[in-house]
């Protein structure tokens, strides 16, 4: 089995001029080039983009913009064409398959529109995959599970099998998962864009309870008014481009580009 | 991030407990790539066992038939005389058929005794008459017959070129030649049979592994977005591969020692009543229809882990943000 080494992690890290780097993610310069027969289609032409810990990130842009293709590379399942992520200062182009997966594993967790929680299983062993995947026992792994199930409110359905909750419950289980190595990052791809209105801002209020607890970077892809508004900063993307950045409080979300 | 990084790694354990409750889940998918791979091996297994019965009965006929043949010359030569005495002797390895004879001659009315050799002069041992002197077994046609008495001799394997001794009165050959057109015939016969045989056998197996394939090929297909999640979750692709491939050990075991057994069950019971019950029992050799079974439980196996190395191919090497879009 591969395991990381100090002197392979060295070689690993972003060049930096030796100031403290408080950036969890950052972007440079993707490109993605999709080849389609002798078609090409460029995804991303030189996106790039830095998250710090703690943050609450946004990124909106229409569909096509390149926004899913982004959000796949700062959540290392997809490497660019060219350009380089590092998570947590390390080069993620570098690692092989078996890093990448302990990257996947530990340092990020993942929240998806659709909830993809595994039907075959319950809440609570949702929730322990990660865990057993880490390789922690399954005694700890049972007990970390219950507590992050308690964390989102779902305590008490710790045996239900996911068809058995409703949408906002199995996101809820689904942040727990996502939760459950103590990962640096969140990364919610349209977390909210299957739940009815009032579900989303329970969601939303969860997430940032979250980062507030336990300091974790949380990045989502999103159109929710809502989220926007929660967020620390929003990114939009359009034509693979990084076209703008702004504070919420710099915006005015009743305008139109909203709507 | 941590200095030293361990692995990611799966106790086998877990990796069981997730192919077990999914194969409890998806109950009637398994069953179904279950039957298919019971089905396949239990033709397998039947084919084998059909063989090994045939074989066996024919056998069976051939030797009752060659041990009736051989009482009918002994009956003959010892002509109408009701009490003839038949001494026995044993000389090297007795064939199914002459192990039979003894008893046959004696269901017939005829005494039938062993014969000490080297005998006193004249009579057998205890100085009993005896009317023909059988010499039986693999080395019955060197035995020494001088000293025996002046009786005729009836030996098992003589061939008619053998030499006509003159101190014999006379010697009958029990044995019976086949005319080369009627050898020529037989083995024509057994490898026809041994061709057909094979063909069917070749055939089986393919069907059963590309059943298996395509059931495992469905498998992994409906559960991309499943692989995809635990991808994200950190399962690395040695994970995957070793989940779909521990399903096709249990579904193939399953399906194996349930095909090779009902297989085997199943010919005999269809022979049984060709044939009747006694007859196919007594003419199955044992240890080899445990080998058959055993051999088709095996190929029931490894054809399911050999039909699952592709399908588990495809879904550890699947990226995860492909598995993810996938709206299968």
């Amino acid at each position: 089995m591969t395991a990381f080494s100090t002197e392979k992690f060295q070689q690993m890290i972003e060049p930096g001029n030796g100031d403290i780097i408080d950036h969890v993610i950052r972007a440079v310069g993707l490109t993605k080039v999709y080849r389609m027969g002798s078609e090409e289609t460029h995804a991303l032409r030189g996106a790039s983009m830095e998250a710090k810990r703690g943050e609450y990130l946004s990124i909106m842009g229409p569909s096509g913009s390149g926004k899913s293709t982004l959000f796949n590379m700062i959540g290392a399942l997809q490497k660019p064409t060219t350009g380089r992520v590092y998570i947590d200062r390390v080069d993620i182009a570098q690692l092989d398959t078996e890093e990448l997966a302990w990257l996947r594993c530990r340092k990020i967790g993942y929240i998806f529109q659709t909830f993809n929680l595994i039907q075959v299983m319950t809440c609570l062993e949702n929730v322990m995959l990660p865990m057993a995947y880490a390789g922690v026992d399954e005694e700890q792994a049972r007990e970390n599970a219950i507590e992050k199930l308690q964390l989102v409110g779902l305590g008490h359905r710790l045996l239900h099998k996911p068809a058995e909750l409703s949408g906002g419950q199995q996101q809820r289980v689904a942040i727990a998962r996502a939760m459950a190595n103590n990962p640096a990052i969140i990364l919610a791809d349209e977390p909210t864009a299957n739940l009815d209105q009032k579900t989303g801002e329970e969601m939303i209020t969860l997430l940032d309870d979250l980062k507030k607890k336990f300091g974790v970077t949380i990045i989502s892809a999103t159109h929710d008014l809502k989220m926007l508004q929660r967020s620390d900063r929003i990114l939009w993307i359009d034509d693979g481009r990084i076209v703008r950045t702004a504070r919420p409080d710099e915006l005015d979300f009743s305008s139109t580009e909203f709507h | 991030m941590a200095k030293k990084i361990e692995s990611v790694q799966l106790p086998f354990s877990v990796a069981l407990q997730i192919v077990t409750q999914g194969i409890r889940v998806r109950l009637g998918r398994s069953l179904v790539t279950l039957f298919g791979v019971l089905l396949g091996i239990m033709f397998f297994s039947s084919v084998l066992t059909s063989h090994l019965i045939k074989v066996g009965v024919a056998d069976e006929d051939r030797t009752r038939a060659e041990a009736n043949r051989m009482a009918n010359i002994l009956e003959a030569e010892l002509g109408y005389s009701m009490d003839g005495r038949v001494g026995v002797i044993v000389s090297g390895e007795l064939d199914a058929s002459e192990q039979r004879l003894p008893r046959l001659l004696t269901r017939r009315g005829i005494q039938t005794f062993a014969f000490d050799d080297p005998a006193p002069s004249g009579v057998g041992r205890d100085g009993e008459r005896v009317d023909i002197l059988l010499i039986m077994g693999s080395e019955s046609m060197n035995h020494d017959i001088s000293g025996l008495p002046q009786v005729p001799i009836a030996v098992t394997r003589s061939s008619s070129e053998d030499t006509p001794r003159a101190d014999v009165p006379m010697l009958v050959s029990l044995t019976r030649e086949l005319s080369p057109g009627e050898l020529e015939r037989r083995e024509a016969e057994e490898r026809t049979a041994r061709y057909r045989l094979t063909w069917i056998v070749a055939i089986a197996l393919v069907v059963t592994l590309m059943g298996i394939t395509n059931a495992m090929l469905m498998s992994v297909t409906e559960r991309f977005r499943e692989i995809g999640t635990m991808k994200c979750l950190g399962a690395t692709r040695r994970l995957v591969r070793r989940i779909f491939l521990l399903e096709s050990l249990i579904i193939g075991g399953g399906g194996g020692i349930g095909g090779a057994l009902l297989g085997a069950l199943f010919s005999i019971i269809f022979h049984g009543f060709l044939y009747g019950f006694p007859q196919v029992m007594f003419s199955i050799n044992l240890p080899v229809l445990m080998g058959f079974i055993l051999l088709s439980a095996v190929s029931g196996v490894v054809l399911t882990v050999v039909a699952a190395v592709y399908p588990a191919g495809i879904a550890s090497s699947m990226l995860p943000s492909d598995a993810l879009r996938s709206n299968v």
